[in-house]
């Protein structure tokens, strides 16, 4: 074959790898130089916001800290749980936090496990942000609609605030927006689909609700194959994402664990119990339920994302490219509606659909408004254009200005230094989970801490239980309707009890007990 | 790649097969870890996934060549994928002892040249097929 034959995609292959290498940079770089451009002071800008004050802002509430528990308990005693791990979530998402603290010392860092995690999710959303933009184009938005929506996910108060919390669903985030990226990708190839149930398989790993949008992502990946290789597409994608997915099945299989039994946890068990035997949260159309006051929180803190998210999903219908995504977030609102228990972190899985579908309505609108026969259609869009970032702006600052100036420590916080000044280390604690790695690992507690929800729920701490010194657990827990039934040995240890420090007031604050010596648990 | 795939294929191959009973034993005696374990099944699942693309390749090839592939074939397909395997995994492994022994030959299989006509009839179109088509 003559040289003067070849193609142009030939003739690079006659060169070096670095002359390849740098061709196809340069490349890449003026495909994806503008959109580079907008989303570099876009990430920024998130980044700040979601960043500054995020050591003081959103007050500990629970699961973070167990999740950092079995992170560091992965990472430094080699198991899924400093206790015995009894399935409550697939463990991906902790063992991710600790690959991260294992590569860069992430417990080291911080003078609280609180502010690592924090760091996470900074890191996820960030991350997260970066893909709506690209999964706005994918979806065929303007490089303006995307970051319009980029914009959206990264700056509402809803997606600050929750998006602050380690919680497992920050990170199933950018899991299933890559999956969503790669299922629509223009190539179409077995790679990218194999991607795409890969990133979807980690979503559910991560945490096991995300498959209740397997359909979401079924219908962009069967809308985006090719009929000519759909089959072996779906073969190799679904087949690889069913293997990796089914690691957490097995993992439960090996260690004898997979259906109920006498004496030991099971995954059928925990999940036959989160998916019936917990207290439901009642409907979103119950006025009074649980659901509704969590809803009217979620409302007071941002109604644009949230209404406009859902009002946008009638868009979808003239836009055949969004349905996948408008289907996602119909799913989330469904699980609203139909009165089982929703977690108050649930807000997180509608966010990014949200933004999305949000975005692309803006920029439809303003596409229409341009082709407008009045006389400056210009003039009218631009005006619109203005309003659209003037509202969330004047909307949403007053709800940011807290969250990223607030000095005041967590009551939690104070709490944490008081104990770890004044007590001395051979007591033994019962702790709120936000501050067990910190007992354990920072301060040295010889007698290892008990995570409160521990104390009554697992046999083994029961076991060797034979005295309680102090307890330092937010008052919430004592108010809560279901303490006596979940807290027994908790309300017991109260009554023997004394206050020696008091941190915050209300259901928020956190009184630390110290416990008679003459009592036993 | 596709040189160290096609040119190392048999040395994986063979290999597998002398790991095999090594494998085996352990599978049958050995406690391992659990995480050892579930590395040790994504193989089974990938090897699942081939079988798939077996099972696809099959239909595809009845649809091109119009030949009606039966339900026999499909179950052919299913079930005598392992068998295959481990029949690759004996050749690869007979083949590098061969080539370590220094016998480069060919080996062939015993050849009915039913395909041939009588020398007495018509002649072939084409000549000599009988010359495997195996490298190894």
């Amino acid at each position: 074959m003559s040289v003067a034959t070849l193609a142009p995609a030939d003739v690079r292959r006659l060169l070096s790898i670095r002359r390849r290498l740098t061709i196809s940079g340069h490349a890449w770089l003026l495909r994806h130089g503008r959109s580079l451009m907008l989303l570099v002071p876009v990430l920024t800008v998130v980044g700040l916001v979601r960043g500054v004050g995020m050591s003081t802002y959103p007050r500990y509430v629970d699961d973070p800290g167990t999740y950092l528990s079995q992170a560091w308990s992965l990472q430094y005693e080699g198991t899924l749980s400093p206790y015995s791990y009894f399935y409550d979530h697939a463990p991906a998402g902790w063992i991710q936090i600790a690959l991260w603290s294992t590569l860069t010392g992430g417990f080291d860092r911080y003078d609280s496990a609180i502010g690592f995690g924090n760091e996470c999710m900074l890191l996820a959303g960030i991350v997260s942000t970066a893909l709506v933009y690209g999964l706005g184009r994918r979806l065929g938005l303007t490089r303006l609609g995307s970051t319009v929506a980029a914009l959206l996910f990264g700056l509402s108060p809803l997606s600050v605030l929750y998006g602050r919390w380690t919680f497992l669903d920050n990170l199933v985030t950018p899991w299933l927006l890559a999956a969503f990226i790669l299922a629509l990708s223009p190539r179409r190839s077995i790679l990218a689909g194999t991607g795409a149930a890969l990133c979807f398989a980690m979503a559910t790993i991560t945490k096991e609700t995300t498959l209740v949008l397997v359909p979401a992502i079924a219908w962009a990946l069967w809308r985006n194959t090719d009929p000519r290789n759909r089959s072996q597409v779906l073969t190799v994608a679904v087949g690889s994402g069913v293997l990796l997915a089914a690691m957490y099945p097995l993992l439960a299989l090996y260690k004898g664990e997979l259906f109920p039994g006498p004496g030991h946890n099971s995954l059928l068990g925990t999940a036959a119990w989160q998916l019936s035997g917990r207290e439901s949260t009642g409907s979103l159309l119950t006025a009074g339920s649980p659901m509704r006051n969590m809803f009217n929180d979620w409302l007071h803190v941002d109604p644009i994302l949230l209404a406009g998210g859902v009002v946008s999903i009638i868009v979808a219908v003239v836009q055949p490219r969004w349905r996948p995504v408008a289907l996602a977030l119909a799913l989330g609102w469904l699980l609203m509606l139909r009165g089982g228990y929703v977690p108050f972190m649930h807000i997180l899985t509608l966010l990014p659909w949200s933004a999305l579908l949000l975005g692309g309505a803006a920029s439809k609108l303003i596409d229409h408004l341009r082709r407008l026969p009045v006389r400056q259609p210009r003039v009218v869009a631009t005006a619109l254009g203005a309003a659209l970032v003037a509202v969330p702006l004047l909307a949403w600052t007053p709800r940011l200005a807290p969250m990223m100036t607030t000095s005041e420590v967590p009551a939690m916080r104070s709490a944490e230094l008081w104990v770890a000044r004044n007590v001395p280390r051979d007591k033994v604690l019962v702790v709120h989970d936000s501050i067990w790695v910190d007992m354990v690992y920072r301060y040295r507690f010889q007698k290892q801490p008990i995570i409160v929800q521990k104390l009554d729920a697992d046999p083994a701490v029961r076991q060797t239980l034979t005295r309680l010194d102090y307890l330092i657990v937010p008052n919430w827990y004592y108010q809560a309707s279901a303490a006596k039934q979940a807290y027994p040995t908790l309300l017991e240890a109260r009554k023997h009890a004394v206050v020696a420090a008091r941190f915050g007031s209300g259901t928020d604050g956190v009184d630390v007990y110290r416990v008679s010596t003459y009592w036993q648990p | 790649v596709l040189a160290v795939y096609v040119l190392g294929f048999q040395f994986f191959q063979a290999s597998s097969a002398a790991l095999a009973p090594v494998a085996l034993v352990l599978a049958l005696t050995h406690k391992s870890p659990v995480a050892v374990a579930l590395l040790a099944t994504v193989p089974l699942g990938v090897g699942l996934i081939g079988v798939g693309l077996d099972v696809l390749m099959l239909r595809q090839f009845s649809q091109m060549f119009r030949t009606r592939a039966r339900l026999r074939d499909y179950v052919g397909v299913i079930v005598g994928g392992y068998p295959y395997q481990l029949v690759l995994c004996y050749a690869a492994a007979w083949a590098i002892v061969r080539y370590a022994l220094g016998r480069t030959n060919w080996v062939k299989t015993r050849h009915h040249g039913v395909h041939l006509v009588p020398p007495d009839g018509p002649r072939p179109r084409r000549a000599a097929t009988a010359v495997g088509t195996a490298s190894r």
